[in-house]
Formats: structure tokens, sequence, C-alpha cells
């Protein structure tokens, strides 16, 4: 074997290797179980299966019925049992577990961050509200919202979802 | 030819005289006695002769004066003439008045075809008195149909007499009860007082009043208000010092209402406040009332009064608030 052999089997040894980290890049990208979706989520994401307790306050404003106008109320909710799921894209929704009459809830996270909305007839109005929130854990989510209904009101406010153990 | 026309001559002047003879036959004749009484004679017979003049103007009749004083109708027909009508009256005096009492019969019958009494203050009404008496005995009206003007006599001129009553101011002290859930914030009670014009005759009363209710408690958050304005009128039982009275009576009522209510919006998802209704509202009211009257018989007397009241309105969705109110008055 003679320099030149010597020569091109280098090249050609440097050029496979070059070939080949370049690919690897492409594999570290392209995650097995990512498939292409969102970034896989670095902080903890709420774990939305179970059940969960709404609170906050807000304010109410242009009311037909003036007696509802307020600069503050308090909010409750009853404890509602969610579900999730998990769409091919890793994207997670939840909603209720069980139908509730007169009563929707649908959300969507991403990583730590919640929204969703909720619409209830309620004395024959509807009362919807639209809520964003960041999880602190598994367990907790806090954020605002807005909402529209009854009859012509319109609310916002703070509040505080917390997961039933 | 001669012959004839004297026949009709005769014939025509015959035929008139009839007529005369008739016509004097067909009027009337009145018989006018000598009035009595303590009014002296001129003034007696100045009345008499203005009388006969009245009436001898309007009917045309011929007038008889007799010298008789008559004073019922028996006399009268005495004096008067078969198929006549007869005058026979009386001027008295009472005090300053002069009091004119005239009566007019039929002879044949017997029967009183019109009498009429006037009194005057002064003489110089009696020719007043006269027209008035003559027209009345000829129309068969009485003298005070044949009032007009120039012939109103200075007596009839004055303001009737009205007999006074007792009028004082009321202030009514108490309290006021609700009955239901209308109109009253929920309250348990709170105070009324009344303003009143208290006119009180011998057995009933009348008083127009403006009333004052309100919560006891000014700080509270619930509170209301009524300011009822009406006419009120009682039957008054006695002339005691103890008297009882029932009566009512209604008018206007202004009302308004404070109250705090729990407001919940959503049940899956409750927001939940309280807010403040206010509601003011005009109506129509009424109320009824016992009490009983101290000291009548002094000019500051005292009551004791309980109502019950209904105001037709509606405050709040409420309707027809109603309550019972209690007082001590004081008319002064």
């Amino acid at each position: 074997m003679n320099h030149t052999h010597i020569a091109a089997v280098c090249v050609a040894i440097a050029g496979l290797i070059i070939l080949g980290c370049s690919g690897l890049d492409d594999l570290a990208d392209k995650d097995p179980f990512n498939n292409g979706a969102a970034p896989v989520c670095t902080e903890e994401v709420p774990e939305m299966t179970g059940i969960w307790v709404l609170a906050g306050s807000g304010s109410r404003i242009n009311c037909a019925d003036k007696a509802l106008n307020t600069t503050h109320f308090d909010l409750s909710s009853a404890a509602l049992k969610l579900t999730a799921s998990e769409d091919s894209f890793g994207n997670i929704q939840f909603g209720l577990a069980q139908s509730i009459d007169g009563f929707v809830l649908e959300g969507a996270l991403d990583c730590d961050a919640v929204s969703f909305t909720t619409t209830e007839i309620f004395r024959g109005d509807t009362l919807s509200y639209q809520w964003q929130g960041e999880g602190m854990g598994q367990t907790l989510i806090t954020g605002t919202f807005t909402g529209t209904g009854p009859d012509g009101c319109e609310s916002e406010g703070e509040f505080r979802m917390a997961k039933n153990p | 030819m001669e012959q004839a026309m004297k026949r009709i001559t005769f014939a025509i002047v015959l035929l008139a005289s009839l007529a005369v003879t008739t016509a004097a036959a067909a009027q009337g004749t009145w018989t006018i006695t000598q009035f009595g009484g303590s009014v002296d004679d001129d003034t007696v017979r100045t009345f008499t002769q203005l009388l006969k003049t009245e009436l001898s103007s309007r009917t045309g009749d011929g007038f008889n004066k007799v010298d008789t004083v008559c004073e019922d109708v028996a006399c009268a027909r005495a004096a008067g003439t078969k198929g006549s009508v007869v005058l026979y009256g009386d001027l008295g005096t009472l005090g300053s008045k002069i009091v004119v009492s005239v009566t007019l019969v039929d002879v044949d019958s017997g029967k009183v075809i019109n009498t009429q009494r006037m009194a005057v203050d002064r003489l110089e009404d009696l020719d007043s008195v006269a027209e008035r008496m003559a027209e009345a005995f000829v129309r068969g009206a009485s003298t005070d149909e044949t009032a007009e003007l120039g012939n109103i006599t200075a007596e009839e001129a004055k303001p009737a007499r009205r007999r006074d009553a007792e009028h004082s101011l009321g202030l009514r002290l108490g309290g006021i009860v609700p009955l239901g859930d209308a109109g009253f914030a929920g309250q348990g009670g709170g105070v009324a007082i009344d303003l009143s014009y208290w006119y009180e005759a011998s057995n009933f009363a009348i008083a127009p009043r403006l009333g004052f209710r309100f919560s006891a408690d000014p700080d509270d958050e619930n509170r209301f208000f009524e300011l009822p304005f009406d006419i009120g009128a009682y039957y008054i039982i006695g002339q005691a010092d103890f008297a009882p009275f029932v009566g009512g009576g209604a008018g206007l009522r202004y009302m308004s209402q404070r109250v705090e209510e729990g407001q919940q919006v959503g049940g899956i998802i409750a927001a939940t406040h309280t807010s403040t209704v206010s509601d003011t509202a005009f109506g129509f009211g009424t109320f009824g009332r016992v009490g009983i009257l101290l000291g009548r018989t002094y000019t500051v007397r005292v009551a004791v009064t309980a109502d019950y009241n209904i105001a037709f309105l509606e405050l709040n969705g409420e309707t027809n608030p109603q309550s019972f109110t209690a007082g001590v008055s004081v008319f002064f």
C-alpha cells in the first residue's frame, strides 16, 4: 500500500466521520418519543386528572341587573372531577370526567401554562369564563380569569385551583 | 131702514155692556183685614197699603179693606165676602227684628191658599217684603222663590250663621310595627310621628295629617321611610272627658326602603357578593283608627290611638306594605 492509498483511506474515514456526526445531531433532535412536537417541558406539569376545586375573587360590571354589579365577589366551585388526555403530538387536553348538566369545561396544558374555559347555564342565562393560569407544581394552579354573563355582565379576577389529595 | 139701523145700534150697545159686565164679573175681589202686631200703626198702615198696591198691580183685582183684626182663618172668612179671598196678617217685633206674617184664605172653602213669613231688621225693607209677598201670593210660590236683584232685604244679605267647632294642632308620637315582609326593609319596627290639624265638633272630628315613619336604627344598612299625607274622619262617642272614637282615612303615601341582599351568580362555579338594593314609590293608602280622647272638656286634649295602615304600591317587587302604628297625641 503506497502513500496515495493511505491518504485516500484517511480522507474517506474523515468524510465518514464528518457525515456521521451531523447525522447524530439530527438524531438528537428527533426524540423518538416526541415525534417532532413541542419541546419537552422542563417545569413540573400539573397532573390534571383528578378532583380539582376552584376559588378566587373578582369584580363585575355592566350588568343589566344593577344588583349584580360589584367591586368584589368571592368565587368558589363544586369539586370538579377532571380527566386529561394526550394527543399524538404530546399536547394535553383535559375536561370533565363525568358530564354535568348545564356545565362544560374544556382546557389544555402547554407545559405549566394552563388555559381552560367554562360555560354554565344559570337561571336561563349563559355564564362563560376564560381561565389563564400557571401550574405551581402538580396540584396547584393560579391565574386570572375573565368572564361574561349573565345579561350583559363582564367580570374579571384571580383564581386558585387546587387538587384534592 | 131707519128702524133697522136703530135696532142694530141697540144690539151693539147691549152686547158691549154685557161684555163690560162680564169682564167686571171675571175680576177677583180681595179683602184685606186690619193687620195686628206690636209694630206702630203707621208702619202697619204703610205696609198694608204697599201690599195692596203690589197685589193690585199684578192682578187688576178689586180690594176691600176692613178694620177687623184677625188672628185666625175663621175670623178672616167672616170678614171676607163670598167668592173672594181674604188676607190677614201680623207685624210683630222680636228684639231688633220685625217679623211679617201674612195668610191668604179662600172665603168660600176656608182653605188657606198661601201663608208667608219674612223677617227684616229695618223698616226700610218692608217695601221689599210687600213686593215679595205679593208676588208669592199671585204665583202661588214662597217668598224665597220671589227673590230678585233689587228686593233682597238686609237681613237676607247677612251670611248665614254656622256652628263653630274646636280646632287645634295635633302632635302624635309612637311606633310602627310592619305586618308582613313588604316595604319595611325587613325591620321589626320603627318610629312614627304625626302632625295633624284636629277639627272637632260634638260627635265627629276631621283631621288632615302628615306623618313620618322611619327605622329606629339609622345606622342599620336595612332601613325604611314612609310619609303618609291623608285626611281622617272620626266618630266620637260621648261628650265627657273620656270619649272613645273610631274612624279612618285615606290619602297619598311615599315610601322608600334600602335593603342589603346576598347575590349569587352561577351554580357549579358560584360568585357571591352582598348588594344594596334601594327603591322608592308613590301610591294611595288608607288607614283605620281606634282611640280614646282624654280631657275633652279642656282646650288641651290627649288621645291614645292605634291604626292599621296599608299602602297600595310596590317596593323591590313586594306589594301593598301593611303596618300597625300606635301612639299618644296631644292637641293644643
